[in-house]
């Protein structure tokens, strides 16, 4: 008996291959491009050996801002793909609802006003903090209900308040370099990476990864609504404290290494769910490798783009994520609505 | 033993008493037709047979209580809501082997045994037609076709079905009601709430009349709708006619 499978398995394996090796690609030119010029020979040694000017650019700066923006992107995909599957909505990216912003205040909050330092654990733990309050949040007010208004107007609400105590801190600013370090922070950007950085971030994106993998399953019962997936075996709260456990974690990590980065997590499930037969947790995995690549490319954008001081790869990011929202919101959204 | 118990199962929210003090009994095999207005807890009881609710009372299956959320219980309960919804335009194969999730299935290719039940499902609930479609592609009736074949892909031996037909034509009526039938036939039991009791009488082999979360009537078709006490349930007349292929109960008749 035949049964067609859609997609068949084979298109999903070429995806996923095809990503993987456009994310090697883009951290090969990210690892080549800089203000430095060097050789492919020069940048080759520098890796290998780590010896002298080449070695200091490569391991010190290009290797860490590289693996950053991979794992970043990479768990910043994931996350979103993981959260729009619990809350069944292609438009539950963190950044609509003010994550980033609350796990930065926290951030902020630590460095600032608690005197923490910078790639410390407790920016960390603050950063996490912050990103799974306004989860929490969120999940509680709009997590129930399949509708759009109730999401959006949660996430007006929680974003508000995320902007609100941005602002209150930024007010408070001791002095105006605090306030200029406070605004760049909410920017998000790689240039700063190193390896403390890329080691807290890992551990996050590690966990929390794994986390929202362990919970991908549930996601395509929950494609039926939360009370069929129950009657499938789907334990609910179990599902949504690892999913909200784990986009905290991400984007908690992330932004307490790099600073704000928002959109990803909309982009790149966007970009293949076709391609996964708009299966939730078929999704996980090419949505991570899409992030990955996105912004490995967005931080070699801003390298390439001429300007006085380097763009932030945060802002970009947000510049190319708004319209896809409006573009998600409007066209194919809407769509579906009158369908249904 | 009885394949189902239901034992003075009660629901009260918000200090309103959904369920009263439900009980009855039930074996594999039995076609039962729960009836009732609008809002007298039909949904409810089988939220709580499904034990998708928190209710008083106890719900033993096989003799034993219901077991916990989990595989065990999906395997043996299948439940369609009143509303089929699908959130991603899946592919209608894909919403279907859904379905066999309790069995194991974990996204990749359909093992024989899965790969059968959905193409029985599928030609039982007549959504063979819509196999390569996204969901959200299809009307209304075509898409509570699909919902009830992700019903019947469970291969449960309990099939609770919140009005399965409301949404289709009298043509798709009588398949999808066949279908429950077969299921009966070959060892389920299935609980479907009708609103056509027409429907009812020449489908159930009994009905449960549901009024303000009570039971109050439980029996054969024949002895269940008569036109004393539809008059009570619904406070509304019904002229029931009597054919070889069972009753016919039309609504906005005489007043008695």
């Amino acid at each position: 008996m035949r049964h067609p499978q859609h997609p068949p398995p084979m298109t999903q394996r070429l995806l996923v291959i095809c990503l993987f090796a456009l994310a090697a690609v883009l951290a090969l030119a990210s690892l080549a491009i800089g203000p430095a010029q060097l050789g492919a020979g020069a940048i080759w040694r520098g890796l290998v050996d780590g010896d002298g000017f080449a070695g200091l650019i490569l391991r010190d700066i290009r290797l860490p801002r590289t693996v950053l923006a991979l794992i970043a992107g990479g768990g910043l995909g994931l996350a979103g793909a993981a959260l729009q599957g619990l809350l069944r909505n292609p438009l539950a990216e963190p950044a609509i609802f003010g994550a980033p912003q609350a796990a930065a205040l926290g951030a902020v909050l630590v460095l600032f006003v608690a005197g923490g330092a910078p790639g410390s654990l407790a920016v960390g733990g603050a950063a996490v903090g912050g990103a799974l309050l306004a989860l929490a949040l969120l999940v509680a007010i709009a997590g129930r209900s399949e509708s759009l208004t109730a999401f959006l107007l949660a996430g007006l609400a929680i974003g508000s308040l995320a902007g609100a105590l941005t602002t209150l801190v930024l007010n408070l600013a001791p002095n105006p370099f605090a306030l200029a370090e406070i605004v760049y922070w909410m920017m998000g950007s790689f240039e700063n990476a190193a390896l403390p950085q890329v080691a807290i971030a890992g551990a996050c994106i590690l966990v929390g990864g794994a986390l929202l993998f362990a919970a991908g399953p549930a996601l395509r019962a929950l494609a039926l609504g939360e009370e069929v997936a129950e009657s499938l075996g789907t334990r609910l709260g179990a599902v949504r404290l690892a999913i909200v456990a784990g986009v905290g974690l991400i984007v908690g990590g992330t932004t307490a290494v790099a600073g704000a980065i928002g959109f990803v997590g909309l982009v790149a499930p966007h970009l293949v769910r076709r391609a996964c037969g708009y299966d939730p947790a078929r999704l996980l995995l090419p949505a991570a490798l899409a992030g990955a690549c996105l912004l490995t490319a967005a931080d070699i954008a801003v390298r390439l783009i001429p300007a006085n001081t380097e763009l932030k790869v945060g802002v970009l990011t947000s510049l190319i994520g708004v319209p896809v929202f409006l573009w998600i919101l409007i066209g194919g959204y809407r769509a579906r609505e009158g369908a249904r | 033993m009885n394949l189902l118990a239901a034992s003075a199962l009660t629901v009260r929210r918000h200090g309103r008493t959904l369920l009263d003090a439900v009980s009855f009994d039930a074996d594999a095999g039995e076609r039962i037709a729960v009836i009732g207005p609008n809002g007298a807890g039909k949904s409810t009881l089988l939220r709580a047979l499904a034990g998708l609710i928190a209710a008083e009372g106890t719900v033993r299956l096989g003799g034993t209580p219901l077991p916990p959320a989990g595989p065990s219980r999906a395997r043996t309960i299948a439940y369609l809501p009143q509303e089929a919804a699908f959130h991603w335009p899946m592919r209608a194969e894909d919403v279907v082997a859904l379905g066999r999730i309790p069995h194991g299935w974990r996204g990749g290719p359909l093992s024989d045994k899965d790969a059968t039940a959905v193409a029985h499902a599928l030609d039982q609930a007549a959504a063979r037609a819509f196999t390569g479609r996204a969901v959200d592609r299809l009307s209304g009736g075509e898409r509570a076709r699909v919902a009830l074949a992700r019903g019947l892909a469970v291969e449960a031996p309990l099939i609770l079905a919140d009005e399965p037909v409301a949404a289709l034509d009298a043509r798709y009526q009588t398949i999808a009601m066949a279908a429950l039938a077969a299921r009966a036939h070959e060892g389920a039991l299935v609980i479907a709430v009708l609103h056509d009791l027409t429907l009812a009488a020449r489908w159930a082999s009994r009905v449960l009349a549901i009024s303000h979360g009570r039971l109050v009537a439980d029996g054969p078709p024949a002895a269940v709708l008569t036109e004393t006490l539809l008059a009570d349930l619904y406070g509304a007349a019904f002229d029931i006619v009597d054919r070889p292929e069972g009753l016919g109960i039309l609504p906005g008749a005489h007043t008695p």
